[in-house]
């Protein structure tokens, strides 16, 4: 049985969910915050839809890692040589890095994310300085999708 | 329930705070050299006020604030603890009305947790067990004290304890930190007020006990024991507890005393306002709101009355926003 393959599969699965589990909790807290808003004042729409985005970018970077995993791993063409156990496993855990900060990272973008609508609520002038808060927390998840990303693509000159 | 379920509640709430006047705003009002002109810089912040009866504009405004809350609130009974009071205020009026055969009509208190008219029909037709379940036994002792001695000071006495006590279980139920807090400070306000009262006027001890309800600032037995010494024993008392502010301003004036225990609540609220999850900053809108209700009527009134500014100031209360 070729276990390798059940690992690289694991690990593009696990990127694709688990980021995108947090997106998907992230965009929706912020959307609760910014629909919130756009109740009292409609104007302000713009404003907050940046601050819900937000959160949904982790979503997208683990669904990319899982791409360039199935993709550089040759099961997305249907080549996929024969993968030893901890051929797979190095993969899995290539894909690591994206699979639990891109969850957490998404949850925690959230909180600053939603405390950003609500200052954009009390000083809509203050709201580049809020993006930017939330926007922080991003950089840590663009550091694990890089590290995944070039763990991935180079991973096979070890073997 | 999770904080995170309050989070579209806190959204509109914090865009609802701009609404509120802010600490400039309303010093701008103070500092008005006329009725007039505190009454229109009102009325650029939204309040309509029209003529000399400025009451029914901040009723209005207040009902707008609760409209507001009562809308976002994603469960009702959190508020419970907080306007459980205004139903007891609300069966005190309607017990005198009973007993008096007067009318209650825009007597009520607003807003509370059951409707005012259905409290009137259940005790003006003497059915108790009909009423909810916290205001049953207040209801009868109230009603054997009116009837029999008519003595309403301790029939709103043993009112008010019911309220007190009936907030701080319904806050305790709740499990809610702030709110058992502030059902903590107003009952420890609410003690010291009817005990000071109790020394200035002579009362019995009997009564004291009758009137005071537990709370976890002080032992209610030692209160009392203290206060059955004289005024000088009870301010003693209060300045080896977290009341000793409020002993300080009770010297000064009974006013004084109301001033802090609002400061009080106000300053228990203050760190919330960076919060932006859980029921903290609605609970926070609802005082600042109330707070500001009562800071106009205190401006207005003294304007009206040709107060000054610094008598206006030693008055008002601290804003929230």
């Amino acid at each position: 049985m070729n276990f390798g393959v059940v690992f690289i599969l694991l690990g593009a699965a696990l990127a694709a969910a688990l980021p995108g589990i947090g997106s998907a909790k992230g965009t929706g807290l912020v959307g609760q915050a910014a629909a919130g808003v756009v109740a009292e004042d409609p104007a302000k729409f713009g404003k907050v839809l940046i601050l819900e985005v937000l959160p949904g970018t982790q979503g997208l970077y683990g669904f990319l890692t899982a791409i360039l995993l199935l993709s550089n791993t040759g099961i997305m063409g249907g080549t996929a040589p024969e993968y030893t156990w901890w051929q797979g496993l190095c993969y899995f855990a290539a894909c690591l890095p994206i699979i639990l900060v891109g969850l957490w990272s998404a949850l925690a973008q959230a909180k600053a994310a939603a405390a950003g609508v609500s200052l954009v609520a009390k000083n809509p002038e203050q709201s580049g300085k809020a993006i930017i808060f939330a926007a922080m927390v991003e950089t840590y998840a663009v550091l694990a999708l890089l590290v995944s990303l070039l763990t991935i693509m180079n991973i096979g000159n070890l073997f | 329930m999770r904080d995170t379920e309050y989070t579209f509640a806190v959204a509109r709430i914090r865009s609802n705070e701009n609404r509120l006047l802010t600490s400039q705003e309303l010093n701008s009002v103070i500092t008005a050299p006329t009725y007039k002109e505190a009454v229109s810089r009102l009325n650029e912040k939204g309040y309509n006020i029209t003529d000399t009866d400025y009451s029914p504009a901040l009723s209005k405004r207040m009902k707008e604030f609760w409209q507001v809350i009562n809308e976002v609130l994603p469960d009702k009974s959190q508020f419970d603890s907080i306007i459980l009071k205004n139903d007891f205020a609300n069966l005190k009026i309607i017990e005198k009305a009973f007993i008096l055969g007067k009318d209650t009509d825009g007597l009520y208190e607003y807003p509370s947790v059951y409707s005012p008219e259905e409290l009137k029909e259940c005790v003006f037709s003497r059915k108790n067990s009909l009423l909810p379940e916290c205001l049953q036994h207040a209801d009868r002792s109230a009603y054997r004290i009116l009837s029999k001695t008519g003595f309403a000071q301790l029939a709103d006495s043993v009112t008010d304890r019911a309220s007190m006590e009936w907030s701080i279980k319904t806050a305790k139920n709740g499990d809610n930190p702030i709110l058992l807090k502030l059902a903590e400070i107003e009952t420890a306000c609410a003690d010291i007020k009817v005990l000071y009262r109790c020394i200035l006027t002579g009362k019995a001890v009997s009564f004291m006990e009758r009137a005071v309800a537990e709370c976890s600032a002080f032992s209610k037995k030692d209160i009392i024991a203290a206060a059955a010494k004289g005024l000088e024993e009870f301010l003693e008392f209060l300045s080896h507890t977290e009341y000793k502010g409020a002993a300080d301003a009770v010297k000064v004036s009974t006013t004084e005393f109301e001033r802090w225990c609002d400061n009080k609540k106000i300053s228990v609220l203050a760190d919330t306002k960076t919060e932006v999850f859980g029921i903290a900053p609605i609970v926070a809108f609802y005082y600042a709101a109330q707070t500001e209700i009562r800071n106009i009527r205190i401006i207005l009134s003294a304007k009206l009355n040709g107060l000054t500014e610094e008598t206006i100031r030693a008055r008002v209360r601290e804003s929230y926003v």
